[in-house]
């Protein structure tokens, strides 16, 4: 009797929350696996309103850690009082050789000021390159202005859920960073919905082109910002995960051609990084001969040591733009 | 399969509606549960599902060997099974801990190692349960219970609302629970409270609290010493909620089952001493512990000495029981030494009778519960760091402080989750009596409303994202 009391209880509640809140049991149905496209579909055509909204609003805030409001300002920056002779909405031709593109200091005469404040953006998969990049940046080149602003379970697909574009044009203004560091992807793995709002289903030649105008809009924003001097969009390395190993691959080339076409934009190809011999391998050596796993048991999070060969290849691309003078000191383990 | 998701909902409607037809018949019931165990632990992966599955098997063929044998054979066949479990939790569960740490000595050796490894993923629930099948061999060998049918072992091992974080409940009382028609009367509004619980301290409370223990725990130089204060007290915070709000939903749904909760939690956060403390937390595998690993060790029976170095034991055992990583070690070794100080500072006042007055007694427990509040809430952080690093420049920041003075955790909203979670801890059981009187009103429409409104503030105050149990990954 009272095992049937209870679930008379538990189905009256659950039907009075779902009749109550229908949008919310759309969007926690549609997290489901198992969740059919036009059940997400219409999900991602709800809106939300009200308490909820400033609610999640919130949980944003707390989410990224880091937060805004108290950044001080830094100081003028040179750079920022010329005029910017960059046409930014213009993008250059991509070129059809994988030749280094002019560097943005070779293209406009700019005071040689050290870049000192560096910002990172992007997911769960960047806060573990970005500890590890920032620990370089400390200890090997004594730049200790670097801003993380991460938000787990994000991406550039998602936009309805969280929006990069407008967080980072927030963060630009408010942080003036010179260098930017961008990694996206990691929950990307999924269907889109295109900017006239259409469904695309993921990896077809529609979710390409749209994924592209994403990356597109997102690389036009960051160039567009006077602080900036230089961005860096990291790839990801190979992984024995098969569902994102085509993705991967698929959305570094999205990436690698859209920094293409912005000069200030540079990808940073880590597709090898965690190879031997072309072939993914759980145990990779870095440049020292340390050996040790470079991705946690879901295959796509870094460990510690494959965060620092990933940071190897950011700091290296740095050194090479000569955003990076030579180490201060070297760094220690 | 995740607790707090319509997807879990829906699977346990169609099982527990099935359960209330089925729970007289017991064999009938019997394979209703082992079938609901096994759809819900493929959700994680069928290859897990095909290991637990064999395992299971290897372990109930030496619990046939062990019943049907004698003298020195049924202990070395113990032996054999002891061992095979901790082969197994070593291969999925400290195989890449042991292969780093050798390539680490190699490297500090400078010796070039050219071997390949593999990297293996844990099966979700692997240490709990390989101890249930450990203290399943050790009992039937000591006679406590006697050898199951392999049906009834199958639904002991994969239990769904138990195997992916426990309690790690007794063969003893699950069989007796299992075998007998009438199951567990339990009341409802005691289920209610436990499952409502556990979604308020999961759903609300540590979604809430875990951005607060990420980023300050692996960068702790960009926070401020208040920062990291709160950070630390976030984890400590979080850990409970988190845990022990598994334990109220595994409970609460084991109840309707027809199984008596399995006590785990009981307001670890008002300890006085840290052997109270771990008479509070994570009860079953402190039992488990006990029973198991500290008692044959020779307990408290072969003089002080051998006491305090079994409890070291068992503790640094426990903490690396919890994660392959020196991490977990060193915070089992913390809580080892503290108990050994407290077992000895009891040891040598145990003579002393002090009759305090009412203001020297309350200051007394007031400082007795900072030390040890403060103790736990240390040992913690080394729990949540995944390097030495890290660790020592948190410790550093929040004693010698940080360049940066900003706090960006001063959040009302934090303050109110913690203090919520600590009032939870000193008086949670009058709130549950509470909750359970009001739900006790004898009215379906008032009931409905009231589980309804309640729900609904969890779901409303909750993000869209809930992060996975930290327990999930020990």
């Amino acid at each position: 009797m009272r095992d049937r009391e209870f679930l008379l209880l538990a189905v009256l509640v659950t039907l009075g929350l779902i009749s109550f809140n229908f949008p919310i049991f759309l969007k926690n149905l549609a997290s489901s696996q198992f969740a059919p496209p036009p059940i997400k579909e219409a999900a991602q055509k709800v809106k939300l309103e009200g308490f909820r909204k400033s609610e999640q609003e919130f949980w944003s805030d707390i989410k990224t850690v880091n937060f805004d409001r108290d950044e001080e300002d830094p100081e003028p920056d040179a750079a920022e009082k010329m005029p910017d002779s960059q046409p930014e909405k213009q993008p250059v031709a991509p070129k059809p050789t994988e030749n280094k593109k002019p560097q943005p200091a070779q293209i406009k005469a700019k005071p040689e000021k050290p870049y000192s404040r560096f910002l990172f953006v992007g997911d769960s998969i960047m806060f573990d390159l970005a500890t590890a990049v920032q620990y370089s940046l400390q200890n090997s080149y004594n730049i200790s202005h670097t801003k993380l602003a991460y938000k787990v379970s994000t991406g550039l697909n998602r936009t309805d859920y969280y929006d990069w574009y407008a967080r980072t044009g927030k963060l630009l203004k408010s942080y003036k960073p010179d260098v930017l560091v961008v990694m996206f992807g990691g929950n990307d793995n999924q269907d889109i919905r295109d900017f006239q709002g259409k469904y695309r289903v993921i990896l077809t030649d529609d979710w390409k082109k749209a994924y592209r105008e994403r990356v597109d809009r997102y690389a036009k924003l960051v160039s567009a910002s006077p602080s900036i001097r230089k961005v860096y969009f990291v790839g990801h390395p190979k992984t024995s995960n098969v569902r994102y190993y085509r993705f991967f691959y698929t959305i570094n080339q999205i990436y690698r051609d859209a920094a293409k076409n912005y000069p200030k934009i540079e990808f940073v190809d880590s597709w090898n990084a965690f190879s031997v011999g072309a072939k993914y391998a759980p145990i990779v050596a870095d440049k020292s001969g340390y050996k040790g796993y470079v991705r946690v048991s879901d295959g796509v999070h870094f460990t510690a040591h494959g965060a620092r060969i990933m940071s190897a290849l950011v700091i290296d691309s740095m050194v090479q733009d000569k955003v990076l003078k030579a180490p201060s000191k070297p760094a220690k383990k | 399969m995740l607790f707090p998701t319509y997807q879990f909902l829906v699977f346990f409607l169609i099982v527990f509606s099935a359960a209330i037809f089925l729970k007289e018949k017991v064999t009938v019931y019997k394979w209703l549960l082992l079938g609901a165990s096994l759809v819900f632990y493929s959700f994680w992966s069928p290859t897990f599902l095909g290991l637990l599955l064999a395992d299971t098997a290897v372990n109930y063929l030496t619990l046939r060997a062990i019943s049907l044998s004698e003298g020195k054979l049924r202990k070395r066949i113990l032996f054999a099974g002891i061992a095979f479990n901790l082969i197994y939790l070593g291969v999925f569960k400290y195989y890449n801990f042991f292969v780093d740490s050798l390539f680490s000595m190699l490297n500090s050796l400078n010796i070039q190692a050219s071997f390949q490894a593999l990297q293996i993923i844990a099966p979700a629930g692997v240490s709990f349960y390989t101890f249930r099948m450990i203290s399943h061999l050790a009992d039937l060998y000591k006679s406590k219970i006697s050898c199951p049918s392999f049906l009834d072992y199958a639904v002991y091992i994969t239990y769904f609302p138990q195997i992916a974080s426990g309690p790690i409940a007794r063969a003893k009382d699950f069989y007796a629970q299992l075998n007998s028609p009438r199951k567990y009367d339990y009341h409802t509004g005691e289920v209610i409270t436990l499952i409502l619980s556990g979604l308020f301290k999961k759903y609300t409370l540590s979604s809430f609290l875990f951005d607060f223990t990420q980023s300050p725990f692996s960068l702790p130089l960009q926070y401020s010493r208040t920062d990291l204060l709160l950070a630390a007290l976030s984890y400590s915070c979080l850990i409970y909620a988190d845990f022990s709000g598994y334990s109220d939903l595994a409970n609460g749904i084991s109840s309707l089952l027809g199984f008596k909760p399995v006590p785990n939690f009981n307001m670890p956060y008002q300890a006085l001493s840290l052997q109270e403390f771990w008479k509070r937390w994570h009860i079953s595998l402190s039992e488990w512990l006990r029973d198991y690993l500290y008692i044959p060790l020779g307990g408290n029976r072969a003089g002080k000495l051998r006491k305090y170095i079994n409890l070291l034991l068992t503790m640094l055992i426990g903490g690396f029981w919890h994660g392959a990583g020196v991490n977990f070690i060193v915070w089992g070794g913390l809580h080892g030494l503290g108990l050994v100080a407290n077992h000895l500072f009891q040891d040598l006042t145990k003579s002393i009778r002090l009759k305090p007055g009412y203001f020297f007694g309350a200051a007394l427990k007031s400082s007795s519960w900072l030390i040890t509040f403060t103790f736990i809430t240390f040992s913690w952080i080394f729990f949540n760091t995944k390097t030495w690093d890290s660790a020592a420049t948190f410790i550093g920041g929040i004693v010698a402080g940080n360049k940066v003075q900003t706090v960006q955790f001063n959040f009302w909203q934090l303050y109110a989750v913690l203090a919520t979670l600590m009032a939870m801890n000193f008086f949670g059981d009058r709130f549950s009596s509470l909750f359970s009187r009001l739900f006790s009103v004898n009215n379906l429409l008032w009931r409905v409303a009231f589980v309804a409104a309640i729900l609904y503030t969890i779901l409303m105050l909750g993000p869209s994202t809930v992060p996975p149990f930290i327990y999930f990954n020990f």
